[in-house]
C-alpha cells in the first residue's frame, strides 16, 4: 500500500501550507459608506504536525498600560481560524527554502517582533488606500514579516477591497528580536 | 426648550447612536453571528437605522417653514449637515471599535 493512501502517511508527507485571510477591518461599521472597505490580513500556517497557526498584527489598547496605547503588537494564536473571512489568497513558498523552514522562520520572526514600540496609525482620513510615509498599521506589520523571510512582499489584491499598509512594510529591524526602545 | 436647542440635542443624540450601534454591531459580529452574510446584513441595518433616525430628527425638530423655497433650503442644509456629521461619526466609530475589539 502506498504511504499516501493512509492518514499516517499523509501526515508524514504533508508540507505546511500558507494562506492570507482578509477580513473587513472594524466591521460592520467598517463597511458603512465605504465603496472599497479596508481589509485586515492574517497569515494562516496549516501544518499537519503543529496544527493551525494564525499570525497578524494588532493595535494595542490598554493591555500594556496607557503609555502603550495604539502601538503595533504581534498576535499569534493556534487551532482556530478567523471568522468572517472575505478573501483567501494562497501564499507560495520561496524557492530558497522548504515549507517547514518557511513556517519556522515566520513564527520565529513574529515572536521576535518588537511589540509595543512602533505607533499604530490609521490611513489618511481613515478611508485612504495608502498609508502616509513613515506610518504603519497591521498590514504594514504582516507585509514586513513576509518581507523579512521571503525578501519581498507578495502580491495581495482583492477586487472590491483595499489594503492600506500592504504597500508600506515596516522597517525590518523590528523583527530582529532586539530591544530598541 | 427652544427649537434650535432641541435640534442640537437631537443631532448630538443621533451622533452618539452611531457609536452605540457600531459597538453593539461589532460585539454581535464577533460573539454571536460570526458570518459574512450576517455582517453584511448588520451593516445594512445600521445604514437604514442611521437614515431613519436622521429622518425622525428632521420630522420632529426642524421647524416647518411657511414657504416652499425656505423649506427646500432647510432640508438641503439639514441633509448636508447630517451627512458631514454622520461620516465623521462613522470614522470615530471605526477607531472606537478598533480600540475596543481589535482588528
Amino acid at each position: 500500500m502506498a504511504t499516501q493512501a493512509n492518514s499516517v502517511g499523509r501526515a508524514q508527507h504533508s508540507a505546511p501550507t500558507f494562506t492570507l485571510f482578509g477580513r473587513i477591518a472594524a466591521a460592520p461599521a467598517g463597511k458603512i459608506g465605504k465603496p472599497h472597505p479596508s481589509l485586515h490580513i492574517s497569515l494562516i500556517i496549516d501544518d499537519a504536525y503543529t496544527g493551525l497557526t494564525v499570525i497578524d498584527g494588532q493595535p494595542t489598547f490598554g493591555e500594556a498600560g496607557l503609555r502603550n496605547i495604539l502601538r503595533i503588537r504581534t498576535n499569534i494564536y493556534a487551532d482556530s481560524l478567523p471568522d468572517t473571512v472575505v478573501a483567501k489568497v494562497a501564499l507560495g513558498v520561496p524557492s530558497s527554502m522548504s515549507p517547514e523552514t518557511f513556517a519556522q522562520e515566520l513564527v520565529k520572526r513574529a515572536i521576535n517582533f518588537s511589540s509595543y514600540v512602533s505607533p499604530y496609525s490609521f490611513p489618511p482620513k481613515l478611508s485612504g488606500d495608502r498609508m502616509n510615509p513613515g506610518e504603519y498599521n497591521s498590514s504594514s506589520y504582516l507585509a514586513a514579516l513576509l518581507k523579512s523571510v521571503m525578501g519581498y512582499v507578495p502580491e495581495f489584491r482583492v477586487a472590491g477591497f483595499q489594503t492600506p499598509g500592504w504597500e508600506s512594510p515596516m522597517p525590518l529591524h523590528f523583527f530582529k528580536g532586539e530591544a530598541i526602545r | 426648550m427652544k427649537t434650535g436647542g432641541r435640534l442640537a440635542l437631537a443631532v448630538v443624540a443621533w451622533s452618539l447612536s452611531i457609536l452605540v450601534m457600531a459597538v453593539i454591531g461589532s460585539w454581535l459580529d464577533r460573539s454571536v453571528f460570526r458570518s459574512v452574510e450576517s455582517q453584511t446584513a448588520m451593516a445594512h441595518v445600521m445604514e437604514a437605522a442611521i437614515v431613519l433616525l436622521a429622518a425622525l430628527v428632521y420630522w420632529r425638530c426642524v421647524p416647518r417653514a411657511p414657504d416652499l423655497g425656505r423649506r427646500v433650503i432647510y432640508l438641503a442644509v439639514f441633509v448636508m449637515l447630517m451627512m458631514a456629521i454622520g461620516y465623521f461619526m462613522i470614522d470615530v466609530a471605526i477607531v472606537l471599535v478598533t480600540l475596543l475589539f481589535g482588528l
